[in-house]
């Protein structure tokens, strides 16, 4: 597990300092621009509505993915082991934890297509009328 | 027909035979009809059964699909619907799914758009094809897609159809989920190994069958073959066994079971069998138990019927039947020996007196015989003396009596009678010179041509007295008082006529002085009948009248005719006559006119062939026949030269 993670982690360390993590939302979402605090919210479930009272779709990355870890990292400042564990105790309280895509493509499409929904990508190509909320680290 | 109604036996016997057949034959088709419908009762509820067990096979699968699918919707991966499946995720799923679940259908996604994202079929590709309309979920969640054609697959099925929303959004519409299941797998439920099943549904549409017959038109299943769990189909009649239950997703459905009848019919035809063989086996000694029974009962009307013959035949009255039980036959047994014993005694009796009345009938006819010729003889005497003593009476009053027209007893009566009185000039002087037995002769020819003539004109002779005669007219019958004299004078005319016969044939006999006849006719009341006494009685006439008669024959001429001025009255319409010098008559008074009748003798000779004349002094005959005109001349000059002679010559001395 240690030698997966130093695995897993060297790419990471290589590229952590070139790599950035972009926020997106769907076209009719009414904010423009979300602080990491906001995200962090959102991802961890405390905030569950948009300003306009729709409801907030959080889309994560799947756990095998780098750039789920990458965004843990930055974004939520939690290992993964710790928010699944979070994310467990909150399902049992009766709140969805985000909605996990397999890919990037597959984000955007769902942020596309659900109203209210919101992920991250760490490429802007095929974004369309997607909003950029925030630009991480 | 002959033979049967040639015996009371066989009358019996057929009688009973046809009862125990028509009671046997009745139970056992009783017996065979509710064997029959319950069987057939029965085979139905076991179809019934069937046909629910199937029925609730099906509803099962159905309800154990639904819940998976129910699951399946649930699953995360169906997040990715709105994302259009890019990973492919979902279709792994599925996969999954119907591999591990042994589907025999599919399983589909469609977006909320209705763009298929997944399915479980890998050849079918993604986002190409739209959700089918008929593969929509109703408002109410989770829905029965009846069967309809299957458009990815080509081939009618089944589906559940379910609205997938999403687990971050109780109300986000994430897309629909569809499980198929193709139709195969439905009828495997409905086969069975010795049954057919078809799966309707409740408006009587077919929707399958496990059948080679799958061209049931609509409508064969109706009211009246669910309630008698018949069917009939193109191949036959059935036993029918409709499912009651329902099944929650589909309950319009109802699965009927059908067994070919001959399955049915087997036991059916069993129980005949049975039935009919157990008729047969007690038919044998009932039909024995007949016989022996109508031979016994018959049995002595059958002696009777041998007695009663031999009695007809010979004639034997002293057979009797053998008496062998005491109900009504014995009876009838004894009572006919009575009746025999009885015939017998009669019969003698009836022999005896039959001889007895033949020996009385012969002398009966004996004696009949006897006094019938007695009688014949004295009928014969009767008529003979009848015939004699008729001539002595008028055949008027012969007739009367004889006709019982008028008894002959004592009494008279007054009636206004005709009286005729002839009698002979000189008879007595005429005939002196006659032997007696001449002058029986003659008087009696003369007195039967005249009485020959007054029978000729009715008239009622009433006696003989020498040569006189007298008779009269007007009883015992009469035409009239008028029609009497008018008839009486005819009969004097036509004696005197006939008197010129009678002198010509006597003059020819040899009576060579010619009788003369004088008659006096009167017409006037005179008292008629039985004049006498009880032991000799005579029928005449008496009175004053019958005396004048006598009187104006005694003046009257030879052979002329002397009437009353009072039947001159009655006759002178029919006849001439001249009144005479009136006379003085004894009894009457007043002189009397007689009237002499003129022309008696007129055209007497016309129609003769001959001229007679005779006189006391003189006859002539020239007979006229076959003369030729000289023979006359001559004859005529001849009877001048006589009449010249009879004038001139004297005779001598």
């Amino acid at each position: 597990m240690l030698a997966a993670a130093v695995l897993l982690l060297t790419p990471c360390a290589d590229s952590a300092a070139a790599r950035t993590v972009y926020v997106i939302a769907n076209s009719s979402t009414p904010v423009s621009e979300l602080s990491r605090e906001d995200i962090e919210k959102i991802y961890l479930l405390r905030q569950q509505f948009w300003p306009d009272g729709k409801a907030v779709v959080p889309v994560n990355r799947d756990a095998a993915s780098d750039l789920r870890a990458f965004f843990s990292d930055i974004v939520l400042k939690q290992s993964p082991r710790s928010l699944s564990t979070y994310w467990n105790q909150m399902h049992f309280r009766g709140k969805s934890p985000p909605v996990v895509q397999g890919s990037s493509q597959s984000v955007v499409a769902f942020v596309r297509n659900v109203p209210g929904a919101i992920g991250y990508v760490d490429d802007l190509s095929g974004l369309g009328d997607l909003k950029i909320l925030a630009e991480l680290p | 027909m002959a033979w049967l109604s040639s015996s009371i036996a066989r009358r019996l016997l057929v009688a009973f035979v046809a009862i125990f057949a028509v009671t046997y034959i009745t139970t056992a088709a009783v017996v065979f009809t509710s064997v029959r419908s319950s069987i057939v009762e029965a085979q139905g509820s076991a179809l019934q059964s069937v046909a629910d067990q199937r029925l609730s096979a099906i509803g099962d699968a159905l309800n154990a699909l639904a819940t998976n699918l129910l699951a399946w919707a649930r699953l995360d991966v169906m997040n990715d619907i709105p994302a259009g499946d890019i990973d492919k995720r979902i279709a792994s799923s599925l996969e999954d799914l119907k591999s591990n679940y042994g589907l025999s259908g599919d399983i589909y996604v469609f977006d909320s758009e209705g763009v298929l994202v997944a399915s479980s079929r890998l050849a079918l590709e993604s986002s190409s094809e739209p959700l089918p309309p008929s593969w929509q979920p109703g408002p109410d969640g989770l829905t029965f897609i009846d069967k309809t054609l299957n458009p990815f697959e080509s081939e009618a099925g089944v589906a559940l159809s379910l609205p997938v929303y999403a687990s971050f959004a109780a109300d986000f519409r994430l897309g629909t989920l569809v499980a198929t299941v193709p139709w195969p797998s439905v009828a495997a439920y409905l086969t069975g190994d010795d049954s057919h099943a078809f799966l309707f549904n409740r408006g009587q549409r077919l929707i399958t069958a496990a059948y080679a017959l799958t061209d049931i038109p609509e409508g064969t299943i109706d009211a009246a073959s669910l309630e008698e769990r018949r069917l009939t189909l193109a191949d036959g009649p059935h036993v029918a066994g409709y499912s009651t239950q329902t099944i929650a997703l589909a309950p319009d459905w109802q699965v009927v079971v059908l067994r070919d009848l001959d399955t049915i019919d087997e036991p059916v035809d069993r129980v005949a069998f049975q039935l009919a063989g157990l008729g047969a086996a007690l038919a044998i000694p009932i039909v024995l138990l007949i016989f022996w029974v109508s031979r016994r009962i018959t049995n002595p009307i059958r002696e009777l019927k041998t007695a009663v013959a031999g009695i007809t035949s010979s004639g034997d009255l002293s057979e009797r039947v053998s008496v062998h039980s005491r109900d009504e036959l014995g009876a009838l047994a004894s009572a006919f020996n009575e009746m025999a014993g009885s015939l017998q005694v009669a019969s003698g009796d009836r022999e005896r007196a039959l001889s007895d009345l033949e020996a009385l009938n012969l002398s009966l006819e004996k004696r009949v015989a006897e006094r019938t010729s007695d009688l014949e003889s004295a009928n014969k005497k009767l008529g003979n003396l009848s015939q004699q003593l008729s001539r002595y009476l008028s055949p008027q009053i012969y007739e009367s009596i004889f006709q019982g027209k008028q008894t002959v007893e004592i009494s008279t009566k007054r009636k206004e009678l005709t009286v005729f009185f002839s009698d002979i000039k000189d008879f007595t002087a005429t005939t002196e010179d006659l032997q007696p037995e001449e002058l029986n002769a003659l008087l009696n020819d003369y007195l039967t041509k005249m009485t020959e003539i007054a029978l000729e004109h009715g008239a009622t002779i009433d006696k003989y007295v020498g040569d006189a005669m007298l008779v009269f007219f007007g009883d015992p019958s009469t035409n009239g008082v008028e029609a009497d004299a008018v008839a009486c004078v005819k009969m004097a005319i036509a004696m005197q006529r006939r008197m010129v016969d009678l002198r010509a044939k006597w003059i020819d006999m040899g009576y060579s002085r010619p009788i003369h006849m004088r008659i006096g006719i009167n017409t006037g009341y005179c008292n008629v009948g039985n004049f006498g006494s009880d032991l000799r009685m005579d029928y005449t006439i008496i009175g004053a009248e019958v005396n004048l008669a006598a009187r104006l024959e005694s003046i009257c001429e030879p052979d002329g005719v002397m009437i009353s001025g009072h039947t001159y009255q009655l006759v002178k319409n029919a006849l001439d006559a001249e009144p005479q010098e009136p006379i003085q008559v004894k009894g009457i008074s007043k002189p009397v006119t007689p009237y002499r009748v003129n022309g008696i003798f007129d055209d007497l000779d016309e129609g003769r062939t001959f001229i007679r004349s005779d006189t006391d002094d003189m006859r002539l005959f020239v007979d006229l026949r076959d003369l030729s005109d000289e023979q006359r001349q001559e004859i005529a000059r001849e009877l001048e030269a006589k009449a010249q002679l009879v004038r001139t010559k004297r005779p001598a001395g």
